[in-house]
Order: structure tokens, then C-alpha cells, then sequence
């Protein structure tokens, strides 16, 4: 068959647009990818990729970064790579799927940044910041680690009984980020989960002993 | 001599619950479980070494990410954590947090620090 689109094109969105409404992991999604590859593929248009249908939004981007993408439904990991780490998640599925922020800091590190606390007991939901000051000093403070940890720069506090789990502090506050390192992508790229905060000493206490089931 | 107040105190164990490391890796700051048997009682506190508080204050006073209206909504709920407990070595290891701490008595400087843990937490 005579081709006569360039590979970069890909097929009219209209032909794929009812995909987005699909769970990525469902059967209709991954049967309806295929048609569609299928089709891109006679008609020597390139093969779709989940950014083509979940187009990403760009986000207010922190100081440090120059590019903070949210992927819908960004990042897919297996369970069993935070247990050991994370002890109350709700999502009880093999696979947990989340949006995540794709970011890159001004020297050009490259991110991915997940967030796990909807996936948690609705107890531990509850912990961190009570007003929009307080959320805003702890994402601040948060995103300057991220930046540190994808420039490899060092400086973060990490919790000692879990490998892996870290947490970020504004000064002179007890407001506490606590995410965890997932590893690199096949990229080499990157990845974190943010999974729980805290503005007490008490909730701090509950982090440790119900998200991190770690003794006092 | 109440729970509340725990100068005179003997510490009998001490678990480094977090660590902080610069960038140079040399281990600057950690949160600590301080426990006492006489009365049974748990305490937090945040230890760093002095250079790396000095720092911190250096940041702190040159914090330009805060705004005026962020800290004025903010000081009237924003829980806010007592000073650090300075220590004078130049990098943390498990010996000095171990000579520093177990088997001495809590002092005013060491209380004024500590923050009560209550009840078990797991």
C-alpha cells in the first residue's frame, strides 16, 4: 500500500477521542488502541501514544522548573512496587494508575511526580495542610526537593526504618510532604509518589505507624 | 516530676526516626525518639549540627518564596515547631547521637526541645 502521511502525523483525533473516556487498563480501551493503531498503520500515520489521548495540560510551574505537564492517567505501577513502603493504600488493585506531573527543572532534569493520597485510607486523607497558606508553603518546600532529587543534589530528609521514603519540611513549621523514590521509567527518568502529609506531631505520629507502619 | 516536664529525666533509648544529608553527603540533621523509663514517656526532637542550622537560619532570613499575604493568613493556624536542638559536632553519626543522648540526664536547653509523643502508635 502507497503511504503519502508523514510518520509524524497521526490519525484526525476525531477517530480516537472516544478512547479518552475509557479506563486505560479496560478491555474496550486496549481493543479500541488497537483498531486504531491498526488503522494508523494502513494509512502510514504513526502509532498512537497515551499523550495523544489524554492530551497533557501544562501547570503553574514552580520556581526551579521551566515545564510542569500533567499526564493524565501518567503513570502505571505495580503494586507490589510500594508495598514494603506504603501500608494504607485503599486501591487494592494490582496495578495503581494516577495522573502525574511531568517536570523539568531549569537544568534540564526530567521528573515524573505521582500522587498517591487519594489512594490512601480516608483517615490519612485527612492529615496536612487546613488552609491554602499552609498548602502552598508545603508544595513550595516539596517542589524544591523534587527539583533536588531530580538534580540529584541531596539535602532531603529521608526515614530511616523505609528505604526509599522521604519527607519535606518547611522551616520553622511542622508541615511534612512525605513521598517515596519508585525507581527510574524505562527512560531512566525519574519517578516519585507523594502519599501523605502531616501538620502535627500527632499526625506525624500517624504517618509513621499507619502509612509507614513504622515503630515509634 | 510530670510527663510534661522532663528536666531531670534519665533517657534510656533513642531511635533516628529521619536523617537529613546535605548536598555534600556529610549527615547534618535527624529527627529522634528519645525514651525514658523513669517515668515510662516518648519524646520527638529535631537535632542538627550547628553549621547546618547556621545555614538554615541564613535561608530562612533570605526566604523570598513567602509572601506577605501567605504569612499573614498563615500565623494565625500554622502549627509551628519549636527551635532544633543544636549540637556542636560537624556531621551526625549513630556514636555521637548515641554518646550525646543515652544514658544523660534531660536538661532545660534538651526540654525546651523535645516534643511529647503520646499513647502507642502503632
Amino acid at each position: 500500500m502507497t503511504t503519502t502521511q508523514s510518520p509524524q502525523e497521526t490519525l484526525p483525533p476525531e477517530l480516537y477521542a472516544d478512547l479518552a473516556s475509557y479506563d486505560p487498563r479496560s478491555h474496550e480501551y486496549q481493543e479500541g488502541l488497537k483498531v486504531a493503531n491498526e488503522l494508523a498503520r494502513e494509512c502510514g500515520y504513526r502509532l498512537l501514544t497515551s499523550e495523544d489521548i489524554f492530551p497533557p495540560t501544562q501547570l503553574e510551574v514552580p520556581s526551579g522548573f521551566k515545564n510542569n505537564l500533567l499526564l493524565k492517567n501518567g503513570l502505571t505501577i505495580p503494586r507490589a512496587d510500594i508495598e514494603g513502603k506504603v501500608h494504607s493504600l485503599a486501591n487494592n488493585q494490582p496495578e495503581i494508575v494516577m495522573d502525574v506531573q511531568r517536570m523539568v527543572t531549569d537544568r534540564g532534569a526530567s521528573i515524573l511526580v505521582g500522587d498517591l493520597r487519594g489512594s490512601m485510607t480516608s483517615q490519612t486523607q485527612k492529615l496536612g495542610p487546613e488552609n491554602a497558606a499552609e498548602t502552598s508553603k508545603l508544595d513550595r518546600t516539596f517542589y524544591t526537593d523534587v527539583k533536588n532529587f531530580a538534580e540529584q543534589n541531596g539535602g532531603l530528609y529521608s526515614v530511616r526504618a523505609v528505604p526509599g521514603v522521604y519527607y519535606s519540611k518547611p522551616s520553622k513549621t511542622m508541615l511534612r510532604a512525605y513521598w517515596i523514590d519508585l525507581g527510574g521509567d524505562s527512560d531512566g527518568t525519574r519517578r516519585i509518589a507523594r502519599i501523605a502529609d502531616a501538620r502535627t506531631k500527632a499526625e506525624e505520629e500517624s504517618v509513621y505507624s499507619k502509612v509507614l507502619k513504622t515503630p515509634f | 516530676m510530670s510527663e510534661q516536664n522532663p528536666v531531670g529525666h534519665v533517657i534510656n533509648e533513642v531511635v533516628v526516626r529521619a536523617e537529613q544529608h546535605n548536598p555534600a553527603g556529610k549527615w547534618v540533621g535527624a529527627d529522634l525518639a528519645l525514651v525514658t523509663y523513669e517515668p515510662p514517656a516518648r519524646y520527638i526532637v529535631h537535632v542538627v549540627t550547628k553549621s547546618h542550622f547556621a545555614d538554615e537560619q541564613i535561608k530562612s532570613a533570605l526566604n523570598v518564596d513567602d509572601t506577605i499575604s501567605d504569612v499573614l493568613s498563615g500565623l494565625s493556624s500554622e502549627v509551628v515547631e519549636g527551635e532544633p536542638y543544636v549540637l556542636n559536632d560537624e556531621v551526625l553519626t549513630d556514636e555521637v547521637i548515641t554518646a550525646k543522648f543515652v544514658g544523660r540526664t534531660i536538661m532545660p536547653d534538651l526540654a525546651a526541645c523535645l516534643s511529647p509523643v503520646s499513647g502507642p502508635t502503632v
